[in-house]
């Protein structure tokens, strides 16, 4: 496989050189088998200045009390479990604490309705199998036990998506830190270093509800959306640039800040059910708003002004992002997106493109 | 000799150290940085007459509305040191200067604003500790401070803050405080003077005049007398009053305040297992709660605390890591489940006592000038059970009942309004029964707390009855109080209060209950015009949820509860003619249609819905009559059509004597029905009209003997004997005070 054509990286390939800086300067006392002290870990989250003035980018922007807390856990023996609405970087988070404290992100679990219990324990390669019987060569293992087995985090993505009984059989895992292999009369016993970041979404349909016995198990951190405008206009634009370098488009990133801005400003005025300086009340609609996704809304729009426009991102090509994002159930949020337009859009200074842009979509 | 002492007012790290020097140094006499009109009320410290927190107030007896207050805590060095000399039987003192002088400079300032500032006097020297702080990595000045002093006690950190206090009085940019130049001297001059008699004194002051009083015999006296020279002190009386850790913390706006008096406790009683006795004691809490907290979750909750003090460098955990352990282990990362658990174990509800033994309090004097002015100095005096009738139209009068209602506001139950008093029927008497008890005096005391005086007590008090009150009814049972108590400021935070739990509601109950209430305010109570608009704002908050929410409510209730629901839906309606709203009426009946369409609806309350539509002449008879052959068709259960007839004339079983068709379909229906489900139905039935008085059971028997005298009734009034009618006319024409010559034919 050709390294350059990968899309996207591994946060510990991506900054494999922040991280070996890091370690360079790290005085800080380290857990076993950590590549980093908790102290860095934090700092690689929150982006610091090394005494050689080499610079660590920040990877989130937002309350450093959160991140110690969620790195302070997985020192202690207890599971970090991260919930919150979709969208507020719960996977991206959990990518980098992975990287920067084993420096391996890559042992993850995939949740779904469909994960059975051998994602989770062990699967069995079966023409072994059935030639030899169990054995250790016959035996496949899962993220969580090859984790368990090299000290290393896993990561358990979309945790409630699990159906409740492969949920279950972390709890074992988590209390006891073995796993059985009865076939075989032996066990794993996890090594140092081992624990594990599950990720949830609080808002989604058709999820199933942790059992409290494993809820127990996890110290649990919920993440917020971003506070303020300027915070959010900032992830959401550091987010695009990298994207958009990794996706070659050939736009000019500057030329996106404005409709950054006002897209963000739309997106949080309408989740918060009120205008940004507080005055008006406006309905919100069903959907989420999430940073991630003005983040998309304007990479797509940048591809669409480097391929089809003039390479400048003009309102027309947010527009349908926008809507798209707002109108999740066609008939209230159509609604709510038409009231808005109307009272806030039409009115505000410099908007009027935006505002021409959307209308002209929803006739 | 003297030693000083720099502590933080309420550190209670600062308060072990200093009961460890005290025990080192031995003095003979203890200064205290305090008010020093006030050494009176020293010898109660440290007695069973007083129990922390408690407030010093210093009041002038002429103008008690204007109090002082001095708090403290069990954890406050202060009240540790005075403990100390009070035990060990050594003379102790107030060292700061008078009140009254504090008065007449803050007088002064404030008539001093409206000039610029002075140059020099730059932002920074406001807060000189928040800089080290922030230079140090810390948000304010009271985390850095806490942690580096107050944490982990130890005696010699009285050097250390000496040290770093002379420092920063040295590079302070600008000229000192006025006040604290004052301040000093007179305290460095109250040294001087206790020198001449003991000589191993100790000096607990704050922590940064400690260097200034350090000097006091290096700095000439002369300077000091020069400047002092010709303050006059005005005399002042000080007491003791509770106090509660709530009021000590931040946000009551103390300003020495701290913001976590539970914590300090803590931490102050057994500094090295603070962190571990905090955590028990909030899980034990949240198991009273029947919220999940087990031993095993204690244990990792304190363990995740210890590793973020480790990751921020601290020694030991301090509340901030505390609570954040407690949030992501005991309360699964949702901080809003836990907001009640942190004015528990953060803050505290702890509440001070005073033993009556102690002088009086500003509150007990302003009642009784109230007492007074009222006229009720009499009643006040006798023990037994006194009459009074109060007319409000005479201003003295009105003034017993504005008092009387003020008393009530404050839990001190002397009036209670008679039943039968007249008064909600907009009449200007009210009677009320009068009884005096021993405790009151106590509960006056007690409720020193809330303020001086007692309209300002009432409203503090309710504010903090309130803050989670989410009941609107018995809200607006203290509004209609706060009304008659004339205290527009209270009405005004009770009505915001209302609206803010009524925008947020879904007690479709306690709403519906809130609705006679709120109308009876707008009816009879003396409320101002802007308070009725708020008033009506509630409604209109409350009214359209209430015909939203109804018919989903009266799917499922029980018996009981539809009983209640009942009598809540006869409310309504009764008030709806006198409500303001006009649109109520139609979203009124839209609700009560959809109860009677909706199939789970209790059968009783769909049948006073019915009633209540057709008496509001919203369905036609034609219309009634399919309904109530809907509701007795015999596919209904029976059971179902006795408690809908119940409903239907519970309270008015007359009505059937009017409707002819009525009558014939319940006999039809009753008739009809086999012996066993008649059985059934009989205690229904008869519960139905046992609510009727005796007359009327007697005419719907004789109806149901002989018939209906219904058609005779109606031939009757065909025929009204016109000369007769003339008659009665002009004496109902009198009565209404109508003019009656033209009514004369």
């Amino acid at each position: 496989m050709n390294e350059q054509n990968v899309i996207r990286w591994h946060a510990e390939q991506g900054n494999a050189q922040e991280l070996r800086q890091l370690a360079l300067y790290d005085k800080g006392p380290k857990p076993e088998n950590w590549q980093l002290s908790p102290r860095s870990v934090v700092e690689y989250l929150t982006g610091t200045t090394l005494e050689d003035g080499f610079i660590v980018q920040p990877k989130y922007f937002g309350d450093k009390r959160l991140l110690e807390l969620a790195v302070a856990t997985l020192a202690t023996d207890r599971a970090l479990l991260l919930t919150g609405i979709p969208g507020t970087a719960k996977t991206w988070l959990s990518e980098h604490i992975a990287a920067a404290v084993s420096g391996d992100s890559t042992l993850i679990v995939q949740g779904t309705a469909g994960t059975s219990e051998e994602a989770i324990r062990y699967g069995w390669n079966y023409a072994r199998l059935l030639a030899e019987g169990p054995s250790e060569a016959a035996l496949v293992p899962s993220p969580v036990m090859r984790a368990m087995q090299s000290g290393k985090i896993v990561r358990v993505e979309e945790l409630s998506r699990m159906p409740a009984e492969v949920q279950d059989a972390l709890i074992t895992i988590l209390s006891e830190k073995t796993l059985a292999i009865p076939e075989l009369g032996q066990e794993v016993q996890a090594i140092k270093g081992f624990n594990l970041i599950a990720t949830a979404n609080s808002r989604d349909q058709g999820v199933n509800e942790l059992s409290s016995a494993l809820r127990r198990r996890f110290n649990t951190v919920v993440m917020p959306l971003p506070g303020t405008l300027e915070e959010e206009i900032h992830i959401v634009q550091s987010r695009v640039i990298q994207l958009g370098e990794s996706l070659q488009l050939p736009v000019d990133a500057a030329g996106s800040t404005e409709a950054i801005k006002t897209l963000v400003t739309i997106f949080r005025e309408l989740r918060s059910g009120k205008t940004a300086d507080g005055k008006m009340r406006i309905k919100s609609p069903g959907s989420t708003l999430s940073p991630a996704e003005a983040i998309s809304v304007i990479t797509s729009g940048q591809a669409l002004a480097a391929y089809f426009g003039n390479g400048s991102i003009q309102p027309g090509d947010i527009a349908a992002g926008m809507q798209g994002a707002i109108i999740k159930d066609p008939q209230h949020d159509t609604q709510v997106w038409k009231e808005y337009l109307e009272t806030i859009v039409k009115e505000r200074k410099g908007w009027e493109d935006y505002y021409q842009a959307a209308v002209k979509l929803l006739k | 000799m003297f030693q000083v002492y720099g502590i933080r007012h309420h550190g209670p790290g600062s308060a072990r150290n200093i009961l460890e020097a005290l025990q080192v140094q031995q003095p003979d006499c203890i200064l205290v940085e305090g008010p020093s009109d006030a050494d009176s009320a020293i010898p109660f410290i440290g007695t069973d007459a007083l129990e922390p927190p408690v407030s010093l107030v210093v009041y002038d007896p002429k103008d008690p509305r204007q109090a002082s207050y001095y708090p403290f805590a069990v954890f406050s060095p202060e009240w540790q040191a005075l403990t100390y000399a009070n035990t060990a039987g050594i003379p102790a003192r107030f060292i700061d200067l008078p009140v009254s002088l504090f008065r007449e400079w803050e007088k002064q300032q404030s008539l001093r604003l409206a000039l610029p500032p002075i140059a020099g006097d730059s932002p920074a020297s406001r807060d000189p500790l928040g800089d080290i702080a922030r230079l140090a990595g810390y948000e304010d000045g009271e985390s850095w401070w806490d942690l580096m002093f107050e944490r982990k006690p130890a005696p010699a950190r009285f050097a250390q803050i000496a040290e770093l206090m002379q420092s920063i009085r040295t590079e302070l940019p600008g000229s000192p405080l006025e006040l604290n130049t004052i301040r000093e001297a007179w305290m460095r001059e109250a040294i001087r003077q206790s020198l001449k008699q003991y000589h191993n004194i100790a000096v607990i002051c704050g922590a940064f005049h400690g260097p200034a009083l350090e000097a006091t015999l290096k700095l000439p006296a002369s300077a000091d007398k020069k400047m002092l020279k010709g303050l006059k002190v005005k005399k002042m009386t000080s007491t003791w009053i509770p106090w509660t850790y709530e009021r000590l913390a931040v946000e009551s706006g103390y300003r020495a305040g701290v913001l976590s008096p539970a914590w300090y406790e803590w931490l102050f009683e057994s500094p090295e297992q603070s962190a571990v006795k905090w955590m028990v004691s909030a899980a034990r809490l949240l198991r009273e709660k029947d919220l999940d907290a087990s031993a095993a979750q204690v244990i990792d909750a304190i363990r995740l605390a210890n590793t973020l003090s480790i990751l921020r460098s601290h020694e030991i955990p301090g509340i901030h890591e505390l609570q954040e352990a407690a949030v992501s282990v005991l309360g699964y990362g949702s901080s809003e489940q836990l907001d009640w658990l942190y004015r528990q174990t953060v803050i505290g509800e702890k509440m001070g006592k005073v033993s009556p033994r102690v002088p009086r309090i500003p509150l007990q004097e302003d009642i009784e000038k109230n007492i007074k002015a009222a006229r009720l100095g009499k009643e006040w005096e006798s023990p037994g059970i006194v009459e009074k009738k109060l007319d409000l139209r005479k201003p003295n009068q009105q003034e017993a009942s504005i008092l009387l209602c003020r008393m009530q506001l404050l839990g001190i139950p002397w009036g209670k309004m008679t039943e039968n008093s007249p008064y909600n029927t907009g009449s200007f008497s009210e009677i009320w029964q009068l009884q005096r008890r021993p405790d009151f005096e106590l509960l006056i005391i007690e409720a020193g707390v809330w303020g001086s005086t007692l309209a300002e007590a009432c409203i503090e008090k309710t504010k903090h009855q309130i803050r989670d009150w989410d009941h609107l009814e018995e809200m607006s049972a203290l509004l209609e109080l706060s009304g008659r108590a004339d205290l527009s400021l209270l009405t005004d935070i009770l009505i915001q209060a209302m609206q803010q739990v009524a925008a947020k509601s879904t007690d479709i109950a306690d709403m519906m209950q809130t609705v006679p209430r709120l109308a009876a305010i707008l009816r009879y109570g003396q409320t101002r015009k802007t308070d009725r608009h708020a008033v009506n704002a509630i409604l209109d908050s409350i009214f359209p949820r209430i015909c939203i929410g109804l018919p989903a409510l009266t799917a499922q209730l029980d018996a009981t509860q539809a009983a209640m629901v009942h009598r809540q839906m006869l409310e309504i309606q009764r008030n709806l003619a006198i409500l303001p709203q006009s649109t109520f009426a139609a979203d009124w009946l839209k609700s009560l249609d959809v109860i009677v369409q909706l199939p789970a609806a209790q059968p009783a309350l769909k049948g006073l819905a019915t009633r209540l539509r057709f008496e509001q002449q919203h369905i036609s008879p034609q219309q009634l009559g399919t309904e109530i052959h809907y509701a007795m068709s015999e596919g209904q259960n029976t059971t179902d059509t006795a408690f809908w007839i119940e409903g239907f004339l519970s309270g008015n079983s007359v009505q059937l004597l009017y409707q002819p068709q009525l009558w014939e379909q319940l006999n039809e229906w009753l008739s009809g029905l086999p012996d066993d489900n008649f059985r059934m139905v009989l205690p229904v039935l008869r519960r139905t009209f046992a609510e009727a008085s005796g007359a009327e059971r007697k005419k719907l028997l004789d109806a149901a003997r002989f018939g209906l005298p219904m058609q005779q009734m109606n031939m009757a009034s065909d025929r009204i004997n016109q000369e007769r009618e003339t008659q009665i006319e002009v004496v109902i024409a009198r009565l209404l005070g109508w003019p009656t010559s033209d009514k004369i034919r």
